[in-house]
């Protein structure tokens, strides 16, 4: 396995009195790519908003335990939640290009609020972000257009593109390509694979065949509980958990 | 894990050149049972590795159409090679038993060589026809096996050979046979694979003398149609 780049210990989050996540605890390998599958309300994406704070948006929740970055807890008290969303980049259901800005406004939207001002620099980060993403192509010659003028597929690239450009080591994808269509979805699929290369990813979908085919590691959640967590080729072939076998079979859940 | 039907593909084909090799080196008097032994293990390798591999690739890739039937022909064609393997070692232990060398037995291992590397070039080049051929091939090698089994029958019972000797001959044929056998399998699972028709257990689809060799490309023209 290779180095442990986020590491979650014992992970509790409530909102108000309601415990949506219960005692979770999960290693995620560097350049790897981890799903989070289970029923609706089982609080997979609660935990995965925990990852960089996002939860703490949303009034009455609270989180407790360990979320170690290259071993730094990031729920620490002293910690910036900025700063964590500088390494954990985040990438949401429905693509959510700013409407009010261009293509490239978009993508180099992060830079430019760490001060980079200068124009070739920022050029050079768009078409580098622009081509991880795999939308370099298709934009290259309508930078200045809206990003809200592109398809559902391409704003959602766009998304990543703009989340890939301060460089996080960690990218969260909350079942990104849920509103696509099923090219569009494969070209997902297919970029979170090149991604891979570079970045550790930890997605969460509804769509078993897609962390099937897509992760190296599944984790499987129930009402707040990790039943199961492993390599996709033990948990789709041989799983350990009985409630495993049944949810990925269509016989619960 | 990435597996692609590109990757089973290359790794069926690797273990078909091994197969191959084997049945050579099995039929090669200079060559020892213990060598035969060897490819034979690889084999055995391939065997489990490449079921595992199919194993995991429908699982976790939900393959569709054109895939989907890789998978499945590769699993088969699997099984065909592994038999075709055990049988190279059958070969050679009984070709160590026979005291001379037979012409008909060189020419039948001649028209099963040829049978097996028709087979998987059938699937390297996506050729139906190929596999046909393959197909239709195997009625010679079967007429050629009762040949040899007839002739040697009748020299044991006139005391013209050793028993021993006779025996293991039929035995050696029986085996070459047999490869003959597995070998039409696998182009049954490259014309599956091609077109998505399974003509196992179909005579009149397999043999129908009408024109020979139209009368597959024929059927698998209307299935398309």
């Amino acid at each position: 396995m290779n180095n442990i780049v986020l590491s979650v210990k014992d992970l509790n989050v409530w909102y108000n009195d309601f415990q949506a996540v219960k005692g979770i605890s999960i290693d995620y390998p560097e350049k790897s790519i981890s799903a989070i599958i289970g029923p609706s309300g089982c609080g997979k994406s609660t935990f995965l908003r925990c990852l960089n704070r996002i939860h703490e948006e949303v009034p009455g929740a609270r989180a407790e335990g360990e979320i170690l970055l290259k071993g730094r807890n990031i729920l620490g008290s002293k910690i910036d939640p900025v700063q964590v969303r500088r390494s954990i980049g985040m990438v949401f259901q429905k693509p959510n290009p700013f409407p009010s800005m261009s293509i490239l406004e978009n993508v180099t939207l992060g830079v430019r609020l760490l001060g980079v001002r200068d124009k070739s620099k920022l050029m050079q980060v768009a078409e580098q972000c622009l081509r991880k993403a795999a939308l370099w192509d298709e934009v290259k010659d309508k930078l200045s257009q809206l990003g809200t003028s592109l398809s559902g597929g391409q704003q959602q690239r766009l998304c990543i593109a703009r989340a890939l450009a301060i460089d996080p080591p960690v990218l969260l994808m909350d079942e990104p390509t849920s509103a696509l269509d099923p090219i569009a979805s494969l070209k997902i699929e297919n970029l979170m694979s090149d991604l891979k290369k570079d970045y550790t990813v930890i997605v969460v979908t509804h769509n078993m065949q897609q962390a099937a085919r897509v992760a190296d590691y599944t984790s499987f959640f129930v009402l707040g509980e990790l039943i199961e967590h492993g390599a996709c080729s033990d948990i789709f072939t041989n799983p350990k958990e009985q409630k495993t076998e049944d949810y990925i079979t269509g016989k619960f859940g | 894990m990435n597996i692609t039907s590109s990757d089973l593909r290359e790794d069926i084909l690797k273990m078909a050149s091994i197969v191959e090799s084997n049945l050579e080196q099995a039929l090669r008097v200079e060559v020892e049972l213990k060598d035969v032994f060897v490819l034979e293990n690889e084999i055995n390798k391939f065997h489990t590795s490449i079921d595992d591999s199919v194993f995991k690739y429908i699982a976790l890739k939900t393959p569709a159409a054109t895939d989907l039937r890789i998978a499945l022909s590769v699993m088969k064609m699997n099984s065909e090679l592994e038999r075709i393997g055990d049988q190279a070692v059958n070969i050679k232990r009984n070709l160590k038993r026979i005291a001379k060398l037979h012409p008909s037995i060189d020419s039948l291992s001649e028209e099963v060589k040829m049978m097996l590397r028709n087979s998987i070039d059938a699937f390297v080049k996506h050729d139906s026809k190929l596999a046909t051929d393959v197909i239709h091939h195997d009625q010679e090698v079967n007429d050629l096996y009762r040949d040899i089994m007839k002739t040697f029958i009748g020299q044991i019972k006139a005391d013209f050979i050793d028993f021993d000797e006779g025996f293991s001959v039929i035995r050696l044929a029986k085996c070459l046979e047999r490869i003959g056998d597995l070998s039409t399998n696998i182009a049954e699972d490259v014309i599956f694979l091609e077109s998505g028709t399974d003509i196992r257990h179909n005579a009149h689809i397999k043999f129908g003398r009408r024109k020979e060799d139209q009368v597959v490309t024929d059927k698998l023209k209307d299935n398309h149609e």
